[in-house]
């Protein structure tokens, strides 16, 4: 099947060059860019969804992924909606969570069977519509050239449409937190969208279950000694994503979690 | 002694037999047994012989012996309440590895047999109510 793949810079918005060839999937293109990308084996991009809920949106999500990647693995997580079903007959392949875990626990269900199923990067994926499809090869590229091992998307780079005030000052604390008990220096710490070379996605065990796993993540990048870059992303806010976000007692209490899992055994 | 140390004491007694029940029983190790045995004991005479909380109290230089009694009640609950939170965060981390296993086996098990019908196992059909676990194996 002949079909044209365009090359993206980190910034979605532009495109640096565009090659025609025979493709199937973007993953096992052989393309020639500004700089030579080949690759003689297939390199396997697994999406990971982590789902709660989410029967309404779930299939048009999967379907928008399915259209650009390969392997897309949706984790449900304990749902009492029709998300596993949706997920499924749009195409993904589903884990299903008996009980509701948290979006870590589901996550590192997901990048479990990800690894187990050969894959060369993972990257985690919203299942709620707030992520963009095209921001995903940005991530994956500099795995795929081996320069990183992780790639963190970030809104604050990128575009967030429509992000409440009130929201940004919420995420922006959260980076002055992350910086201060961490010391790591990213942008956007509570990004749903990364990616994960293999070697990476081995080193790192989520081991908090709710929300508090985002900075758990950044804090076990940071001391494993994997190369880490941030990209730009953007974030699309809709009224349905806005009811699913955090409020300021759960940012509490993400809060409490990732500095009790620090102290505590 | 007055009502309140003779039913204290009686008290203090069944929870003695009960915990060298429990030993003989091998429903608990002689270690943990005899430490509660030991608890019981020592709280049963501080029952029986309450100006001894006086002395302990003056010779950690606490005013009265009551006020060490509630303080040492306080430090113990806190103590209580703190094992008991590491325990349920312990217990969290279990119950989500097991929940994994599950989801990743059954994984496993559909992609072995791909024709086999695939039911959502929280929801039947027509029902959003989640189903115990029992009732979703076949």
């Amino acid at each position: 099947m002949a079909a044209s793949l365009k090359v993206m810079s980190a910034r979605p918005d532009r495109v640096i060059g565009e090659v025609q060839g025979q493709v199937r999937h973007p993953e096992h293109a052989v393309a020639r860019a500004d700089d030579t990308l080949t690759r003689s084996a297939p390199f396997n991009v697994f999406i990971v969804l982590a789902a709660y809920n989410e029967g309404a949106r779930i299939g048009q999500t999967v379907r928008e992924v399915l259209a650009h990647y390969r392997h897309v693995v949706v984790v449900d997580d304990g749902s009492t909606d029709l998300t596993a079903r949706e997920a499924r007959a749009a195409g993904a392949v589903v884990l299903q969570h008996i009980v509701n875990r948290g979006q870590g626990a589901a996550l590192q269900t997901g990048i479990e069977f990800s690894l187990r199923h050969g894959a060369d990067c993972i990257v985690t994926f919203d299942g709620d519509g707030q992520h963009c499809v095209e921001d995903i090869a940005a991530l994956t590229r500099p795995i795929e050239k081996g320069e990183v091992d992780v790639v963190l998307g970030s809104r604050f780079l990128g575009e967030a449409d429509n992000l409440p005030w009130a929201r940004r000052l919420m995420l922006k604390a959260g980076v002055l937190f992350t910086r201060a008990v961490s010391r790591v220096s990213v942008t956007d710490t509570h990004n749903g969208l990364r990616a994960f070379s293999n070697r990476a996605a081995r080193r790192i065990n989520i081991t908090l279950d709710r929300m508090a796993h985002a900075s758990e993540l950044i804090d076990q990048v940071h001391r494993s000694g994997l190369a880490y870059r941030e990209a730009p992303v953007r974030i699309r806010y809709t009224e349905y994503s806005l009811q699913k976000g955090q409020s300021g007692s759960a940012a509490i209490r993400i809060l409490l979690d990732y500095l009790l899992k620090k102290v505590l055994p | 002694m007055n009502l309140f140390q003779v039913l204290g004491v009686t008290l203090i007694g069944i929870l003695v037999a009960l915990s060298v029940i429990s030993v003989l029983r091998r429903r608990a190790c002689w270690r943990s047994g005899s430490l509660w045995i030991l608890i019981w004991l020592a709280t049963g005479y501080v029952l029986v012989r309450p100006g001894i909380t006086v002395v302990a109290a003056r010779a950690i230089g606490i005013g009265r012996g009551a006020d060490l009694v509630v303080y040492s009640a306080i430090l113990m609950t806190m103590v209580g309440f703190f094992l008991t939170y590491l325990r349920a965060r312990q217990q969290d981390r279990i119950i989500t590895r097991l929940v994994r296993h599950i989801a990743l086996t059954d994984a496993a098990s559909w992609n072995a047999d791909p024709g086999a019908p695939r039911e959502n196992v929280n929801v039947p059909e027509g029902d959003h109510v989640n189903r115990s676990i029992e009732s979703r194996r076949p």
